[in-house]
């Protein structure tokens, strides 16, 4: 453990100053250790105010590696909390430490110190860019050997072990503008915004605004930075409309100004995370911009850092991330921040400078507090396997010897890169601006713009500057009224003056790895290998050598790694170009992506007025198709579901049947044109229907298949009331809407759906005219003034009901209809009626039972896409000499093609007791065991307690003239002869149902 | 700290799905005593009586439940000779009530629809995708309030999406089946 020994706790925090809570102590523990902190320190803070400077190793080499930043670019500080947490892939530098936290670091075992994976260093030679390209590609099945060890290798952690149990809320949120981030450009931008009226979304993945302002000495409207924060901060919070959003990022953007962002731990408490949808009519993008390292030999090592960072970590949390601090720049931005380090209370002994030239009084400053500036010099290499001990300095042009410094710290300031994610994501082309060395907006693909340092004003002045215009700009664009106010105003500082630096490369022969992708351990020299392995864009390069491939999507190292290859190519970095930036900016878990839908919430389900009913009388239920969960069957007394099914279908068709057609679709068709859309969308007629009753009907596709079947009565002179498969409800009511609304506006007619204002209930059975007379109906319900296919208005128990004589069993049968809220209590009378008559519960399996005894086609079942009506022994509902139908050109079509068309029949196994999977295929009885030409396949097969034994149907080329022949089903794991038959097993003339 | 809402499921009030084209809208408005409401827009409003504007030819009724028979015959007596339906739907829709100063941060987990009182005023209503499924959304007070009319099948369901959004439990007195 690289902690050092001396026992005092946070040894390296700062005796005062911090926005961290000195009055409470956090304790934590890292790879076992105990530590502590306070509330307001990162997990990272909290380490270094402990002195831990070694926090992880790298992916493939195991190099030892510390903490680089302060935020969301960290690419080494990956931890795996642990216990109740158990989250990989967690940054360090943006996590608040919590009391109890339990951390370790990755990429290690057995332990962070003595770690085996390291030996990959000294495999380097043989691990460069590409080798898992050229190493396991064969031979083949030897996956097999590499795949389990690369796998416990690779990764970040272990996904969580248990269900995560965080309560996650994702919520939709409209405003006129949103500005990504609160630091000096986002917080003008705001300001200006909320004095013009407009509703304000300002958020910011900080846990409080300023950006850079929490961290520099300046004076802004005679305030100072903070103050000047904390007041903007409060005119924004005093603002109707104006939403202030901390620990919030902005994750995504997506087409039509839809933005995400992610919140965390947001209030009220008893949310964890947050995920916001929104919607923005014009967008700020003040996010700032990060700061980049240089490149030089063994730069990875615990100690070297960006410059920023180690600012963050002393002003914002108080922490010396180390004890002597070596600079190393190529712009005047680390002038003014190494003077605050030493003002704050690091020794800073040096200031490496690439540049021939800088500016005089910058230099004198500092050397006025004790640093030495060392102008035209590059840091060479940083020394100190575990923990920098030194650096190696040598002026550019070699006129002296490598100096070796004492130092702990080696603080990069390379420049500074845009944060322009969110920019790039919209469809933006960054271009290279050669004065800034960097990568800014192009022209905008949104209603957006960039802003402060995100769009390249690197000086508090244009930051603050260019946010009140973007606010001003916004509120004009949406006819708002011109902010009132001046931009806020500051101090002149210096221009950044950077002279572009991507690689200090040493003299020496053996020179040391120097990287510009920390988390995946890609070096310049992968880079330069790429070009000559002959990969030329950026885009390739990045793939090969995994260059931003990491979780941190490469935000510390891209610029870089695109400055190496352009050097490479002998190209202006501009010319090499960006890679593509996708949504998120930073990882977001799935919880939070999941939000509430998971549990019973995934789905919506949907519940019929009998389904509490159903459920409490032991019913097991199944998933059924459109959102409702129905009973299967209903066990009694221990029953499995083949004993349960055979009662059920066996009282149905001897006693009596009660089931919930609830589900069942209910659509009403009002007006003068209602007959002319039912003869157009079914494939037989209606005009003839009479008042009263009802006719079965096929509806097809424009292709001639079937669609759905539709049992329609007719109530009125021009009402009337289609009944439509469950299954298919929403998607044939969809399909009606369609063509009454865009096919055909000039019909007058009316659809409207009341499928939940009814209960459905299906009484059946040869006993079932005696159970409704004895619930008690107010009218004949005799086989001839009632007769089948006919509908009444009556009373049931003494409830209004529409009662028709229909059902799907091929038994008598009455659909007895009841307003939603009276359909238990009709049900429950039905069932004390019913029970002098054997009056049974059934279940879907049963209803399927039966359908498949009677042959009754099911658009689900049958409806292959292929089989037509007539293929389905349904002719007799197609009425060919009608004017037009949907479908009606593809049968003609049919009929005209003639050749072989499957038809559907019955099947009875040789083997009465087989009863083959749905779907088996069917071959010629003898046909060859390999491979054999298939002419069918079983659409549905049961047991039928009425016929006895195995029954099917299927699905058979011809099949109509191959009734008598044998055939094979080739189920899985098995062949069976059986007899191609007739459809229908039980009362083939109908008798029943009539009666 | 659950959100400050109030859920409940208020007495089940009579509705009926009206249509009309043509000279039917102004029998239907002539029938109602009201201006028939543009979709998405405010609910024309008389006595006791609403009506939600559900598309371009379609409207929702709502009346108490005790005017629900004289309604629906009045309705289809004045509708009968022109291009016209009315159709009684009060079982196949519930209300659910939401309503407490943090009303929009539970509601707009569910819904995308812009409900700020600036843009959704009071007596808005808009039919919309509401936690995956379709409802009808109405802005019933200054106090902000709202009712959602939900498929009678989904109530269960968009109740305990409320629950679990607004972590406050609507009273099992409130609670029905459809």
């Amino acid at each position: 453990m690289d902690v050092d020994r001396t026992p005092m706790p946070q040894r390296r925090r700062l005796p005062e100053g911090g926005e961290i809570d000195r009055s409470r102590s956090l304790s934590f523990r890292f790879n076992g250790k105990a530590l502590e902190g306070h509330p307001g320190d990162t997990l990272a803070s909290a380490l270094l105010a402990n002195g831990v400077r070694m926090v992880a190793r790298s992916f493939k080499y195991r190099r030892p590696r510390g903490i680089v930043t302060a935020g969301a670019e960290e690419p080494n500080a990956i931890v795996q909390l642990e216990g109740d947490d158990d989250e990989p892939n967690v940054r360090a530098t943006t996590l608040a430490l919590r009391d109890g936290m339990r951390a370790r670091s990755v990429n290690c075992w057995p332990s962070l110190e003595f770690d085996l994976g390291a030996i990959n260093e000294r495999l380097s030679g043989l691990l460069a860019a590409g080798f898992y390209y050229k190493t396991f590609i064969g031979p083949p099945g030897d996956w097999n050997l590499y795949g389990p060890l690369i796998r416990r290798m690779a990764g970040l952690g272990h996904a969580p072990r248990r269900p995560v149990e965080r309560n996650c809320e994702k919520r939709f949120h409209h405003c006129d503008v949103l500005v990504a981030g609160a630091g000096p450009a986002g917080l003008s931008a705001a300001l200006a915004a909320a004095r013009g009226g407009a509703r304000v979304l300002l958020a910011d993945d900080g846990v409080a605004p300023g950006g850079v302002l929490r961290e520099c000495s300046c004076e802004i409207d005679g305030r100072t930075g903070r103050e000047w924060v904390e007041w903007v901060a409060a005119e924004l919070d005093a603002s109707p409309g104006v939403l202030r959003l901390q620990s919030a990022t902005v994750a995504g953007c997506y087409d039509h100004r839809l933005y995400t962002l992610v919140e965390r731990r947001p209030a009220p408490s008893f949310v964890d995370a947050r995920l916001w949808k929104v919607r923005a009519r014009r967008v700020v993008l003040a996010t700032g911009a990060s700061e980049r390292p240089l490149v030089f030999a063994d730069n990875d090592r615990p100690g070297v850092m960006t410059l920023s960072a180690a600012l963050a970590y002393l002003v914002r949390y108080a922490v010396r991330p180390g004890l002597r601090a070596m600079v190393a720049t190529n712009n005047n931005s680390a002038y003014r921040a190494a003077g605050e380090l030493v003002d704050t209370g690091l020794e800073v002994r040096t200031l490496v400078d690439a540049r021939a030239s800088p500016p005089g009084d910058l230099v004198r400053a500092l050397e006025s507090r004790g640093v030495e500036v060392l102008p035209s010099s590059v840091v060479l290499r940083a020394v100190g396997a575990r923990g920098v001990r030194a650096g190696h300095v040598a002026p550019r042009d070699r006129s002296r010897p490598i100096r070796h410094i004492d130092c702990d710290l080696v603080l990069c300031s390379g420049g500074w890169d845009p944060r322009i994610h969110l920019y790039s994501q919209s469809g933006g082309r960054p271009r290279y601006e050669e004065t800034l060395a960097c990568f800014l907006p192009g022209e905008n693909a949104m209603s957006q713009r960039s802003a402060g340092a995100a769009n390249g004003a690197f000086t508090l002045r244009d930051c603050l500057r260019e946010g009140w215009q973007a606010g001003v700009d916004a509120c004009c664009a949406l006819g708002l009224p011109v902010p009132d106010g001046s931009p806020p105003e500051c101090p002149p500082e210096p221009p950044p003056g950077i002279e572009p630096l991507w690689e200090a490369l040493s003299p020496t022969a053996r020179r040391g790895k120097a990287f510009v992708d920390l988390q995946n351990d890609v070096t310049t020299d992968d880079i330069r290998q790429s070009v000559q392995e002959g990969f030329r864009s950026v885009e390739h390069v990045k793939r090969y050598t995994t260059a931003g491939m990491g979780t941190d999507q490469g935000k510390l190292g891209n610029v870089n790694t695109i400055g190496v290859l352009s050097d490479t190519l002998s190209l202006p970095p501009g010319a090499v170009g960006t890679t593509t930036y996708r949504p998120p900016y930073t990882p977001i878990d799935f919880d939070v992506i999941a939000g509430r839908e998971r549990g019973e919430l995934l789905l919506p389900a949907r519940r019929t007025a009998l389904t509490d009913w159903i459920e409490n009388a032991g019913a097991m239920m199944f998933e059924a198709g459109a959102g409702y969960r129905r009973p299967l069957y209903f066990p009694r007394n221990g029953e499995d579901m083949a004993a349960a099914v055979a009662r059920e279908v066996r009282a149905c068709r001897t006693s009596a049947g009660l089931y919930d057609g609830s589900p069942l679709g209910k659509l009403e068709l009002h007006g003068p044109d209602a007959v002319t859309f039912l003869n157009r969308i079914h494939a037989n007629r209606f005009e003839d229907l009479e008042i009263g009753r009802g006719r079965f009907g096929w509806m097809l596709r424009e292709d001639g298949r079937l669609l759905d079947d539709a049992v329609t009565f007719r109530l009125g002179a021009m009402h009337y009331l289609m009944f439509v498969g469950t299954g298919a409800a929403g998607h044939v009511e969809a399909h009606l809407e369609r063509l009454l609304q865009i096919e055909w506006p000039s019909l007058r007619v009316f659809l409207t759906v009341v499928t939940t204002q009814w209960t459905n209930i299906c009484l059946c059975g040869p006993r079932a005219r005696e159970v409704l007379e004895s619930a008690g109906v107010d009218g004949d319900i005799g086989p001839r003034a009632f007769p089948f296919m006919t509908m009444r208005d009556m009373r049931v128990a003494g409830f209004p009901a529409r009662v028709a004589r229909a059902g799907y069993t091929g038994e008598l049968s009455f659909e007895i209809n009841v307003r939603a809220r009276e359909g238990r209590k009709v049900w429950e009378a039905l069932l004390r009626a019913g029970e002098p008559h054997d009056l049974t519960l059934v279940g879907s399996e049963a209803s399927m039972v039966m359908r498949c005894e009677k042959g009754f086609i099911s658009a689900g079942f049958e409806g292959d896409g292929i089989v037509n009506p007539f293929d389905a022994g349904c002719g007799w509902a197609v009425d060919m000499s009608k004017e037009d139908f949907i479908g009606r050109r593809s049968l003609v079509r049919d009929a005209n093609a003639g050749g072989v068309r499957p038809k559907v029949v019955g099947l009875l196994p040789e083997d009465p007791s087989f009863v083959p999977p749905d779907g088996s295929p069917l071959v010629e009885a003898g046909a060859p065991l390999q491979s054999p030409p298939v002419i069918g396949y079983v659409s549905q097969a049961c047991h039928s307690p009425n016929v006895g034994r195995a029954i099917a149907l299927a699905v058979l080329d011809d099949g109509r003239r191959r009734i008598g022949d044998r055939i094979t089903v080739a189920a899985l794991g098995r062949r069976a002869e059986a007899l191609v038959t007739r459809p229908c097993f039980v009362d083939p003339e109908g008798e029943r149902m009539r009666s | 700290m659950p959100y400050r809402v109030t859920l409940s499921a208020p007495e089940r009030p009579a509705l009926i799905n009206l249509r009309a084209r043509g000279e039917g809208r102004a029998a239907l408005a002539g029938a109602l005593d009201l201006e028939l409401p543009a979709p998405s827009g405010i609910a024309s409003a008389r006595d006791s009586i609403l009506l939600f504007g559900l598309g371009p030819n379609e409207w929702l009724l709502r009346t108490p439940p005790r005017d629900e028979g004289e309604w629906l015959a009045c309705l289809e007596e004045a509708l009968s000779s022109f291009l016209a339906s009315a159709v009684l739907v009060s079982d196949a829709y519930r209300v659910l009530r939401v309503a407490g100063p943090d009303c929009l941060d539970v509601l707009t987990q569910a819904t995308g629809v812009d409900l700020d009182p600036g843009t959704f005023p009071t007596g808005r209503a808009t039919r919309a995708a509401f936690a995956k499924v379709s409802a009808l959304l109405h802005r019933v007070g200054e106090r902000p309030a709202f009712d959602l009319y939900v498929d009678a099948s989904l109530a269960a369901y968009v109740a305990k999406w409320l629950e679990a959004a607004s972590g406050v439990p609507i009273p099992a007195t409130s609670r029905t089946g459809p």
